[in-house]
């Protein structure tokens, strides 16, 4: 019992005293990986209709080896100048949703004939 | 009244109760393998960043503010973490209690730190003084892992005594095996392991020191499918172990639709005794609502395909409640009905504390 008081003691300590740390984050303005996480999965996976090893290399999230992944950031990017931009204009924020409609690629209007 | 023969039972769980696994139904329901959520691939003890997320905005019945921006880290990317786990059992023979216990189960303490591409994962377990180091090298979907854990075999469930696992460690119903040989009891092992990502599939091939007897080697294989169709989860997956003359099979697969999810799993063994041994798990779980679980499972075990009279079922019904992020409160009732004429040994009450951060 004696080394269960002792680790549940430093659970609580760690509890409260951490910080969070996040590694190659560059677009986006989160200050903690919860925020970060919650965005990829209800934002994200959902509009993109995908998973996260899509573009994650889920042995090592902050990799960048995978090209998916360069390119949502710089879509990331794009989205939030977008934003910026309509932010004067009056409309209402978007989101890879106006595009992707959840799906991967984003669907193209059939070729006229 | 505690039992002579009970407490002896007890003290040997006590004494041998060791590594859990992670939660294949979470898996399952978030479409992807245990590296979703775990740092060791294999899944169970430390999470990564997406388990940590998980286990606070997607578990918990109330995620209080505080825990906010806990990730874990206490120096640049090394990251600690620990599992507590406390139990009850009580036992009924007829309608009389034959006794009620609460015990410490586990006591881990897991350290992650990672350099460039290597990843290093150490624990001590507090109560069972052992130690487990794992090197692992990440290469776009590839890694090789190596140094000294557990081989990966069939559908990981957090509860060793279900029969595809461990069953139970003290045979209570007779003189015949109760479960597969995964006992808790079993030691890491000096292991390399290969594992490749391909897309929603995972696959792993590793060589260990003899797992299960402690003589020879050890090979396992693994591979395990997930797919998504609309709000549909399914996962599908199979195993195989060699180990001298023993030879394992397991076939193991869930689907997951809204608040309801079904996991289940056939494992045979040759040669584990005479002849072939079967062992199946099939479990129900209905997400009342977020933090609130009941589930239903059915598990069987039969020693000897041959025979008729070594034969065991258990029916479980439980109840998972988490009340707040790293708290995870289970409460189990469970019976076993016994091939042929021999008689039940009565209904079994559980209910674990679990700590993790």
């Amino acid at each position: 019992m004696k080394n269960i008081i002792i680790i549940v003691g430093i659970m609580c300590g760690f509890l409260f005293a951490q910080k969070s740390e996040l590694k190659n984050v560059k677009v986006l303005p989160y200050k903690s990986k919860r925020e970060l996480v919650k965005f990829m999965k209800s934002v994200v996976a959902p509009e993109l209709g995908v998973k996260c090893n899509f573009c994650h290399n889920t042995l090592d999230y902050s990799s960048d080896e995978k090209d998916h992944k360069k390119v949502a950031r710089q879509m990331i990017a794009m989205v939030q100048q977008a934003n910026k931009t309509m932010n004067d204009l009056n409309f209402h924020e978007i989101s890879c949703w106006v595009c992707h409609r959840g799906n991967n690629h984003p669907e193209h209007p059939p070729k006229k004939k | 009244m505690i039992s002579h023969s009970f407490k002896h039972a007890l003290s040997v769980i006590i004494l041998f109760s060791t590594f859990l696994w992670a939660v294949p139904r979470y898996a399952l329901e978030s479409g992807s393998s245990c590296i979703l959520c775990h740092v060791n691939p294999a899944g169970g003890g430390l999470r990564n960043d997406y388990g940590i997320a998980y286990g606070i905005d997607d578990l918990a019945v109330r995620s209080p503010e505080k825990f906010s921006s806990y990730s874990g880290i206490i120096i640049n990317y090394i990251q600690i973490g620990g599992d507590v786990r406390i139990q009850s059992v009580s036992k009924n023979k007829g309608d009389v209690p034959s006794g009620l216990a609460v015990f410490p189960m586990q006591a881990k303490l897991q350290v992650k730190a990672e350099v460039k591409k290597l990843t290093v994962l150490a624990e001590l377990a507090a109560l069972q003084s052992y130690l487990g180091l794992q090197l692992r090298y990440n290469q776009k979907n590839v890694y090789v892992k190596a140094g000294l854990a557990k081989p990966s075999f069939g559908l990981n469930s957090d509860d060793h005594t279900v029969f595809t696992r461990g069953g139970n460690i003290r045979l209570v119903h007779g003189d015949h095996r109760e479960g597969m040989p995964f006992l808790p009891t079993l030691t890491n092992v000096g292991l390399i392991e290969l594992g490749i990502i391909f897309g929603d599939t995972y696959v792993s091939f590793s060589r260990s020191n003899g797992y299960i007897s402690g003589e020879g080697n050890t090979i396992v294989g693994r591979l395990e499918h997930y797919r998504s169709i609309q709000a549909t989860q399914s996962m599908i997956g199979g195993s195989i172990l060699f180990e001298g003359d023993l030879q394992m099979f397991s076939l193991f697969g869930g689907l997951n639709r809204g608040r309801l999810s079904w996991m289940g799993e056939v494992t045979l063994a040759e040669n584990l005794v005479e002849s072939r041994s079967i062992a199946s798990y099939s479990e129900l779980t209905w997400k009342v609502k977020r933090g609130w679980n009941l589930s239903g499972r059915i598990d069987f075990f039969d020693e000897s395909m041959k025979y008729t009279e070594d034969a065991i079922r258990r029916t479980t019904f439980g109840l998972n409640y988490v009340p707040l992020p790293f708290v995870d409160i289970k409460f189990q009732i469970r019976s076993s009905q016994l091939s042929g004429s021999k008689p039940s040994k009565g209904m079994e009450f559980l209910s674990q504390l679990h700590l993790w951060f």
